[in-house]
């Protein structure tokens, strides 16, 4: 236990130094999304033209579906785009030899990245909200729940993240792959406006689910009663892509050490 | 004579790789058969040309890559050693990291304590000149420097095996040799086991005790590097004299098989003569004799590691070949 806790420290320090030490990237990677932000919600508003009350209806779902998208691709990103980062770096097998356990370290970093990376989620939703002026409704009440569907769904997209991690081990460039997440993220992210069934249907896949308990929750005189039923089958889909991601990545590592791939970019 | 304890015992070890693709199944086997049995304390050489087996069988070793079949055991170790490894060169390092922040990361990460590691980390740079640069990143270093620190970086933790794959490739001469230097001191001192694979045979001849010499997969040759010297010892020897007691000399050394050899300096001439045993030395010596000729050098030529390597490697048999040792059994 002591070991991880070192390790999660070394972690820290790593990402905070590799991010700090190039403060422009850092800076245009959320002006970028604030950008895209900005386009989707003035697009949106041209689009509802004088129908505004039924954007400002809306605004909730288009602020959560982003920040929470945005959050999706970093936890995706922690376990899946940096595996294939270092092995075309050749920190890959450096890491894999020294650490207690691969897909442990795996865990660890993704944790990491996203506590540290909560800084820059929590930055953007205030920026959004600020422009926007239109403000979610998070209550001291609300707040432990909203915190545990949101851990849960980042959980759910870790597990379906390894899934992707794994196969950049043997396929190396999933690039093309990952672009095709990242807008099926965003689908999903706004699926939120989805009529039923289709909603219901859309709801067990990762991030929807969270996405539509997040928006109930951010709703005037919302409590956690009124989401405890969605917030136990979130758990159950998270805990069912955690899995399938742990299996699929111990397959995948297993046949790329089979392979030689390992190290291979 | 002391025991010896076995660091890394290899046994029948195969592996043949094969893409994942229905397309890509063609095999290719990379390691076939290998049997080595690596001492503890020694810096052991793995030698072969591009594709001969040897990254991979280092590889198998730190459990990088899963052998089809055959055993690999650390007898001195137990189940798996603390282990210490370049494979990527300078590409094992964060470049966005400076060298110190390198050494923090992966010192935790191996579990190494905090005081020790800011101890062995200062200790390391400062013997492998890096102290002065410590908090620069990684990328701004020199090529040399990078291979220095990802050098560094495998000592820490004091690990009881160190897999080092083609440490000093292209480097300049002076960082090679630093580095050669630095891991004969460490294993001296310290007893580390190192198992290094290069191509480069004067850096196996200057640093390793034994060698293996791979080719196609396996083991064509596998020895103390002395005792390969003298298994391909031949009955050559050099012979320096003055270019005005050559000509008088040359119909008397009619009997004997030899060369003058193209290089000729400060008036000297040298040549090479090819016995058939060393007995004729005696009538060789008495030739020079007679026609009182001052001998400026006489020595026995011995085969460099990079002479062996090469016969090993481009003939059929691995083993010394046409105008090779006389009398050698094959081994």
């Amino acid at each position: 236990m002591i070991r991880w806790l070192k390790i999660a420290r070394a972690e820290i320090v790593r990402d905070l130094k590799t991010s700090l030490r190039y403060p422009l990237e850092l800076g245009t990677g959320i002006f970028i999304l604030y950008v895209l932000f900005m386009g989707m919600f003035l697009g949106a508003k041209v689009i509802a033209g004088r129908a505004s009350t039924a954007l400002s209806g809306n605004l909730d779902g288009l602020v959560i579906g982003f920040v929470m998208w945005f959050a999706a691709m970093m936890a995706i990103n922690s376990v899946s785009t940096d595996i294939e980062y270092e092995s075309r770096q050749g920190t890959l097998e450096q890491v894999y030899i020294h650490a207690p356990s691969f897909i442990g370290l795996t865990w660890m970093r993704a944790v990491t990245h996203i506590s540290l990376g909560l800084g820059a989620v929590i930055f953007l939703a205030l920026l959004i909200q600020l422009t926007t002026q239109h403000w979610l409704h998070l209550t001291w009440a609300t707040l432990p729940a909203t915190i545990l569907v949101f851990a849960l769904t980042i959980a759910g997209l870790c597990g379906f993240g390894l899934i992707l991690g794994g196969l950049s081990m043997v396929l190396k460039r999933i690039g093309q792959l990952s672009a095709l997440v990242q807008f099926s993220m965003l689908f999903l992210a706004y699926a939120v406006f989805l009529p039923e069934p289709w909603r219901s249907v859309v709801a067990h896949l990762p991030l929807a689910g969270g996405v539509f308990l997040l928006k109930k929750l951010f709703t005037p005189g919302a409590s956690f009663a009124d989401v405890a039923g969605g917030t136990a089958w979130l758990a159950l889909d998270s805990a069912v892509y955690v899995v399938i991601g742990t299996l699929v990545f111990a397959v995948m590592e297993r046949l790329a050490r089979k392979c030689g791939m390992l190290g291979h970019y | 004579m002391p025991l010896v304890a076995t660091a890394v015992e290899i046994r029948e070890l195969n592996k043949t790789y094969r893409g994942i693709m229905p397309w890509t199944r063609s095999a290719v086997h990379a390691v076939r058969d290998v049997t080595l049995s690596i001492p503890q304390g020694e810096i052991f050489g793995l030698l072969g040309p591009n594709g001969a087996g040897k990254t991979t069988t280092i590889k198998m070793i730190a459990g990088l890559i899963v052998p089809d079949s055959g055993t690999i055991e650390f007898p001195a170790h137990g189940r798996r050693p603390r282990l210490g490894a370049v494979l990527e060169g300078s590409r094992n390092l964060y470049w966005r990291l400076s060298a110190w922040e390198n050494i923090m990361y992966f010192g935790e990460v191996k579990g190494v304590s905090l005081r020790q590691l800011k101890q062995q980390g200062l200790e390391l740079l400062e013997l492998f000149g890096l102290a002065e640069r410590r908090h620069r990143p990684a990328q701004t270093l020199s090529r040399g420097m990078q291979q220095k620190l990802a050098v560094v970086l495998a000592f820490l933790g004091d690990p009881q095996l160190l897999l080092l794959d083609e440490p000093t490739l292209g480097l300049d001469v002076a960082s090679s040799q630093t580095i050669q230097e630095l891991l004969k001191r460490l294993c001296r001192e310290r007893g580390y086991t190192i198992v290094v694979t290069t191509h480069q045979m004067d850096v196996a001849q200057s640093l390793c005790r034994r060698v293996a010499i791979m080719r196609e997969g396996a083991i064509a040759l596998s020895d103390r590097v002395d005792a390969l010297v003298d298994l391909f010892k031949r009955q050559d020897y050099i012979v320096r004299l003055d270019s005005r007691q050559w000509a008088p000399l040359a119909g008397e050394l009619g009997g004997f098989d030899f060369e003058l050899l193209p290089e000729e300096r400060d008036g000297q001439v040298s040549l090479r003569f090819k016995l058939r045993s060393a007995q004729e030395v005696y009538p060789l010596l008495a030739a020079f004799g007679r026609h009182n000729a001052e001998l400026h050098d006489f020595r026995q030529e011995l085969p460099t590691l990079e002479g062996i390597f090469l016969s090993v490697t481009t003939n059929n048999n691995g083993l010394p070949v046409a105008g090779a040792p006389h009398g050698e059994g094959q081994r």
